[in-house]
């Protein structure tokens, strides 16, 4: 059985619970990720922002009832939303139900997670402490292995 | 965990040359190598830490695509990377090996710029980290943007959470790590050999200074001279200890000093009495330099290489 400590990056990237928004950000562009953990003040994981979860604030409630984005205005609108909630704290938009992985669990549950919630990465955790993080190309990775 | 900083890392091109002619198109023939690896000094320690058996994260400032070249190198080797992305870019680092002249050219870049912001976020990053190490190593210089008191607060937050701090700097910064007062200071003094403004070489004057160190800094408990590497001079509150190697046939010069802070750690770690952990940080020196490689690649023959380090004590 092939284990998620086999195939994750070992990628300590995360954001600070009082981060701002701003950070959050420019860390997901900056490491070119979709994910990223929110960590406290003793480095224990809280929970995850999701890129989604970030655009989910800024889309005016309007487009959200009609799901079809044909009927976006201007983009002036959600940038001006986004711009409003720079400097709040991540805190704010963490989701600590976010799911996760151990080191230890199989990559067909991770992959099952990954499905199941639709998300595009896991947050690998030790404990309370973020070792690493698994995706969606390394539970494809798998396959090319003998 | 061992938690290796190296504020201002790199790409190190690595150019091993059968001869270098300046004025002189070369083009790499067989036998000849172009290497491009993780560098800087932290990035250094990091990866022979890794290879002597230890579990390793490194953090510092990184960018760009060179940036991400460096981390996924990293990751391979099975180092924990926890860098803090600037907008900048990754500096690299070129080291130009003659074999036929045995000489060693290295042009290293400035790095890129820090902002106050990074700077910031990487200091509450880094605190954050401390909870899970136990060892902290502070190696290499700073890029531009960065004053060297973050030193002096790194070493504070690491200290006040219990953890020991070695550092492996610039001697440039020796006098403001002092002030925070590490448990092991090795100044690096390949490209200047001055310490507190003053031209400094020779056994003499590597005790004196050594002593000099740990007056004025009340934590510390060794200073290491390793640049010199036929006559290493270790300084502590007790003794002082001379270290040679014997039959030295030296071909890289290259990752010298980042793998004699390794072996000292690793040593050190592994709870052995001081003698040893400075004859085994020399062998890890010695390996290093009698093969080609800027890190050890076969760390057996530390344990050999031992054997060959002859330790005078001086009162």
């Amino acid at each position: 059985m092939k284990h998620v400590e086999e195939y994750m990056f070992r990628d300590l990237t995360s954001v600070n619970e009082n981060s701002i928004i701003r950070r959050v950000i420019n860390t997901m562009r900056l490491h070119r990720l979709c994910v990223v953990p929110v960590i406290n003040n003793l480095g224990e994981y809280i929970g995850c922002i999701n890129e989604l979860s970030i655009l989910d604030v800024a889309i005016p409630m309007y487009m959200k009832s009609i799901y079809n984005t044909s009927f976006m205005a201007d983009i002036d609108q959600i940038t001006s939303n986004l711009h409003s909630i720079l400097n709040e704290k991540a805190i704010k938009l963490v989701d600590k139900n976010y799911p996760w992985v151990s080191p230890t669990d199989s990559m067909s549950y991770a992959a099952d997670l990954l499905y199941r919630h639709k998300v595009n990465m896991l947050p690998v955790l030790e404990g309370k402490m973020v070792v690493g993080m698994i995706s969606q190309i390394e539970i494809l990775s798998v396959s090319l292995d003998k | 965990m061992i938690l290796t900083v190296t504020l201002n890392p790199a790409i190190d091109k690595i150019l091993i040359l059968d001869e270098f002619v300046l004025h002189k198109l070369h083009r790499l023939e067989k036998g000849e190598m172009s290497l491009v690896v993780p560098g800087g000094k932290g990035v250094n320690i990091a990866h022979n830490l890794k290879k002597l058996g230890n579990t390793v994260a490194t953090t510092g400032f990184a960018g760009g695509h060179s940036g991400h070249l460096l981390c996924e190198r990293l990751r391979i080797e099975g180092i924990s990377t926890s860098f803090v992305f600037t907008n900048g870019v990754t500096r690299t680092n070129t080291s130009i090996l003659d074999r036929k002249n045995e000489t060693l050219t290295e042009i290293n870049d400035f790095g890129q710029e820090i902002s106050a912001e990074d700077v910031s976020f990487f200091i509450e990053t880094y605190d954050r980290l401390l909870h899970r190490i136990r060892i902290v190593v502070i190696a290499g210089s700073l890029p531009k943007g960065v004053d060297p008191t973050i030193l002096t607060e790194l070493i504070q937050l690491a200290s006040k959470k219990g953890k020991q701090v070695i550092v492996h700097t610039l001697s440039d910064y020796t006098e403001e790590c002092m002030k925070a007062s590490p448990y092991l200071i090795v100044p690096d003094m390949r490209s200047r050999h001055e310490l507190f403004g003053k031209k400094i070489d020779g056994i003499a004057q590597f005790l004196e200074a050594g002593r000099h160190i740990l007056m004025h800094s009340p934590h510390t408990q060794v200073v290491c001279f390793i640049h010199r590497i036929e006559n290493v001079v270790a300084v502590t509150r007790d003794k002082s200890y001379i270290l040679r190697p014997k039959d030295l046939k030296i071909v890289n010069m290259l990752g010298y000093g980042d793998a004699y802070v390794a072996g000292f750690i690793h040593a050190q770690d592994k709870g052995l009495p001081l003698k040893t952990i400075l004859r085994y940080a020399s062998a890890a020196g010695l390996t290093d330099v009698e093969d080609l490689y800027k890190e050890i690649r076969d760390i057996h023959l530390i344990d050999k290489n031992i054997k060959r380090i002859d330790l005078e004590e001086v009162e």
